[in-house]
């Protein structure tokens, strides 16, 4: 019995620790720990990188990141529960690729990325590869595409979810080649990646560390990366952009966002800090190895990525008729 | 041969004094993590797994491994005493073994469901080491369509199986799998029975239902007698199985066994599912269904074995393929990469000392989990000694808690109570909850699956029979429901036939 209380007693007093003290703002930011507000549950990418970094940033103002994850509703839980914060520089958000997409996918989604954050930095983006299955006889992105319009409406292809990006870089693919594809959604990216290795499915756009083993494998062949550049991670793969279609670029981002009417003096500085962070050589190479390309930018570059985000997916989701509700 | 000089090679990795040591570690911290419900493998993980970081891959994975399959363990005894299924894949444990336990068998359960473990988890081990690569076809060659038939047969299994009213059960099922629709339908981003909650965007989580309909259902019917001390708490009873008990385990700790490790080997089935078809084969088999439910060794001993033989089997997609089964063996595969190791098929080939290795410690690990877990029986059971007034609010604050760390949704918290009160009516009104738990997990499962195979075929409905797996299923199938039919016709006949034999 003295056990189980004193168990209780434990379980209670984390509990309290976990809550954010009210402390009074005072002039030095930050004087408290810094509520970092994650869209996704702990252990995945995200998840890590968020906390690869928070840790490192921490370090440099002298308090701590606390990462709460508040996964849900494609990411909309957590852009509230940021948006309604105070804008004290205490909570800051993950924004992500969802956020930008969710402008248009959603009717009511219960925030404006634009007009309810403050971008700070953008902090890694991960580019997927358009892979074939095994029964799929063609070895460039051209190939893929004359293939699909000698046969409009044969071919499949596997997302991880609708609305998702996985789902709509191929759709944004579409449009652009002008190619009919049927897609399959499929609920996460492990269950596509079995269809593809089985020949189920046609291709898929899949993340370049779950991918790059299985094309080295020759189970699945990959064709082209959606960044912008080529990636890192595998720089022998040529671009969507570099394959005959300029412009295209799809990539899961993730950066950092305070709520609106955040000081300017906070925003520069965290900038400041965490630009520090990304360039430094050893975290880079760390967020690499987990799949994440990092590049130093400016908040003003983040702001303007974000809003041609939106722009960008607002059409995608149009196009493809990925809205739900 | 092959399998020995690479069984040498895991033998000789796993018993080094440090990977022995991470082993023991690391179903220690499973065992009790277990025990907490809701606090799943998931979660643990998740939060240790940057101890693992300065670890050597070995290690790490070792430590992972035992951490994951000592909780399936640490799951099981609350299941038995206090009707709290720790893990989704101990809820079936919670039918049987519970009512053991009200009849004072708590000991005798818990024995029998460590040493159903342990047997599994030997199998399981032997059978990755000697046809863990070619099983991993089998993984790749079930489709949308094979997917589909195998879970119809199972719904069909399950009517076959009603106790009671028939009604009773369609209606159960029905419920449950209309419950399990409730999120972003998967084709259409559609929300389904959301009524404008956030929490309910991504669905209902299986521990949430599970938790409410047995553990805190089963809080409220103790509460009727206030004052009294009819529960369980009561009686003890011997601590070790009777002979008779163990005859009665043998067999279905076999089938339970193959059932597991077949469920394992599958991406996304699960352990779960692994559990329940168990311990549906088993009321199958008995030759007096009526005492499942009610205490039944076998209605315990198959689904804890199935359940670790998944466990175990488990690890076959995510190491050979790099394919994920559950969220727990992403996880892993995470710590994989973050060791510098790409899951995938080359694993296997290019690291051999990790592979093997991890395979000898899973034996080495199931060994340890029962030198660890028979002498903490007796610890156990002496839980049983507390005043319940004691009990239930720790039960209560561990299930909140529990429930709070899946999803971090304060929804999930109310959802429990919801589902507690449905649970103690449905008790009152004598309806089964397992026909319910069901329609949960297999009615979502079945609809997307339908959907994907359609969608795949362009609408053809002839791909469901095109495919030789999906055939055999759905030939099984329609022989169940024969089967089902033609006893009622010919009943009358038989019993006079039986009556002349054994007149």
């Amino acid at each position: 019995m003295k056990r189980l209380t004193g168990w209780l007693f434990a379980f209670c007093a984390m509990a309290l620790a976990i809550q954010p003290h009210a402390v009074q703002a005072q002039e030095t930011y930050p004087n408290q720990a810094i509520r970092f507000v994650v869209p996704f549950p702990p252990g995945g990418g995200a998840d890590t990188l968020a906390r690869i970094a928070g840790e490192a940033a921490g370090k440099q103002l002298g308090q701590q990141f606390i990462i709460e994850n508040q996964p849900g509703a494609g990411g909309n839980l957590a852009a509230i529960v940021v948006k309604d914060a105070a804008p004290d520089g205490y909570t800051l958000l993950q924004g992500n690729v969802a956020h930008t997409i969710g402008m248009s996918l959603y009717d009511d989604p219960g925030y404006e990325i634009q007009q309810d954050f403050v971008p700070i930095i953008r902090l890694g983006s991960s580019a997927f590869i358009l892979a074939v299955g095994p029964n799929v006889q063609v070895k460039t992105l051209q190939e893929f595409v004359e293939l699909a319009r000698s046969k409009p409406g044969e071919l499949t292809y596997g997302s991880s979810g609708n609305g998702g990006p996985s789902h709509l870089a191929m759709e944004m693919l579409k449009s652009t080649a002008g190619i009919d594809v049927r897609h399959i959604p499929y609920k996460g990216a492990a269950p596509v990646l079995t269809d593809l290795l089985g020949g189920r499915i046609d291709a898929a756009f899949l993340t370049l560390p779950a991918a790059i083993p299985q094309i080295e494998a020759g189970a699945i062949k990959g064709l082209a990366v959606t960044s912008a550049q080529r990636s890192m991670l595998a720089a022998n793969f040529p671009t969507v952009a570099e394959s005959g279609y300029p412009g295209y670029e799809a990539v899961t981002w993730f950066g950092l966002m305070a709520p609106k009417g955040t000081p300017a003096e906070i925003i520069g500085k965290l900038h400041k800090v965490f630009q520090g962070v990304i360039s430094d050589p050893v975290i880079r190479q760390g967020l690499l190895d987990r799949g994440f390309d990092v590049v130093d930018n400016t908040a003003e570059e983040f702001a303007a990525f974000v809003s041609s985000e939106t722009k960008k997916w607002a059409v995608t989701v149009e196009q493809s008729h990925a809205k739900a509700d | 041969m092959d399998i020995f000089s690479n069984l040498a090679l895991g033998f000789g990795v796993a018993f080094s004094p440090e990977n022995l040591l991470y082993c023991f570690i690391g179903v220690l911290l499973g065992t009790f993590i277990g025990v907490l419900p809701g606090v799943g493998p998931l979660v643990t993980i998740a939060v240790l797994l940057p101890l693992t970081f300065g670890l050597p891959p070995e290690g790490a994975l070792i430590m992972l491994a035992g951490i994951y399959y000592g909780a399936a363990y640490g799951g099981s005894t609350t299941a038995i005493l206090l009707n709290l299924p720790g893990e989704s894949s101990s809820v079936v444990t919670c039918i049987d073994g519970y009512q053991m336990a009200r009849k004072g068998r708590a000991g005798a359960a818990l024995a029998i469901a460590a040493i159903g473990s342990f047997i599994a988890g030997c199998f399981g081990t032997a059978l990755i080491a000697l046809a863990g690569p070619p099983l991993t076809a089998i993984a790749l060659d079930f489709g949308a369509a094979d997917y589909f038939s195998l879970m119809l047969m199972a719904v069909v299994f399950t009517a076959a199986l009603a106790q009671g009213s028939l009604s009773k059960s369609i209606i159960m099922a029905l419920v449950g799998v209309l419950i399990g629709l409730a999120g972003t339908d998967v084709n259409s981003g559609v929300r389904r029975f959301t009524f404008g909650a956030y929490g309910l965007v991504e669905g209902i989580d299986f521990t949430v239902v599970a938790m409410g309909l047995f553990a805190i259902s089963e809080i409220v019917r103790n509460l009727e007698h206030s004052g009294s001390q009819e529960v369980a708490t009561a009686k003890v009873g011997n601590l070790m199985p009777s002979r008779q008990e163990l005859r009665e385990a043998g067999f279905p700790i076999l089938r339970g066994t193959l059932v597991g490790t077949f469920f394992g080997i599958l991406p996304g089935a699960g352990q779960t599912i692994s559990s329940f078809a168990a311990y549906m084969i088993e009321k199958r088999v008995s030759r007096d269904p009526s005492k499942f439910g009610k205490g039944a060794v076998a209605g315990l001993a198959a689904p804890e074995a199935a359940n670790n033989a998944a466990a175990q089997t488990s690890f076959i997609p995510t190491l050979s393929l790099g394919i994920p089964g559950s969220a727990t063996m992403a996880l892993m595969l995470g710590a994989l990469m973050i060791q510098g190791i790409s899951p995938g098929p080359q694993v296997m080939s290019q690291h051999p000392a990790l592979f093997w290795g991890l395979i000898a410690s899973m034996w080495i690990g199931n060994l340890l989990l029962v030198i660890l877990n028979l002498p903490l029986v007796g610890l156990w059971v002496n839980m049983l000694r507390l005043p319940y007034r004691w009990l239930f609010p720790a039960i209560l604050v561990f299930c909140c808690i529990g429930v709070f760390s899946i999803n971090y949704s304060p929804l999930d918290i109310y959802l429990i109570a919801v589902f507690g009160l449905v649970g103690y009516v449905l008790v009152k009104l004598n309806c089964e909850v397992t026909p319910f738990i069901l329609g949960f997990v297999l009615g979502p499962m079945i609809e997307e699956n339908f959907r994907r195979a359609l969608l795949l075929s362009k609408g053809d409905l002839t791909t469901f029979v095109t495919s030789p797996i999906s055939a055999g299923f759905l030939f099984l199938t329609a022989i169940v429901v024969i089967a089902m039919i033609v006893p009622a016709l010919r009943k009358k006949k038989d019993e006079v036939v039986l009556d002349g034999e054994t007149g």
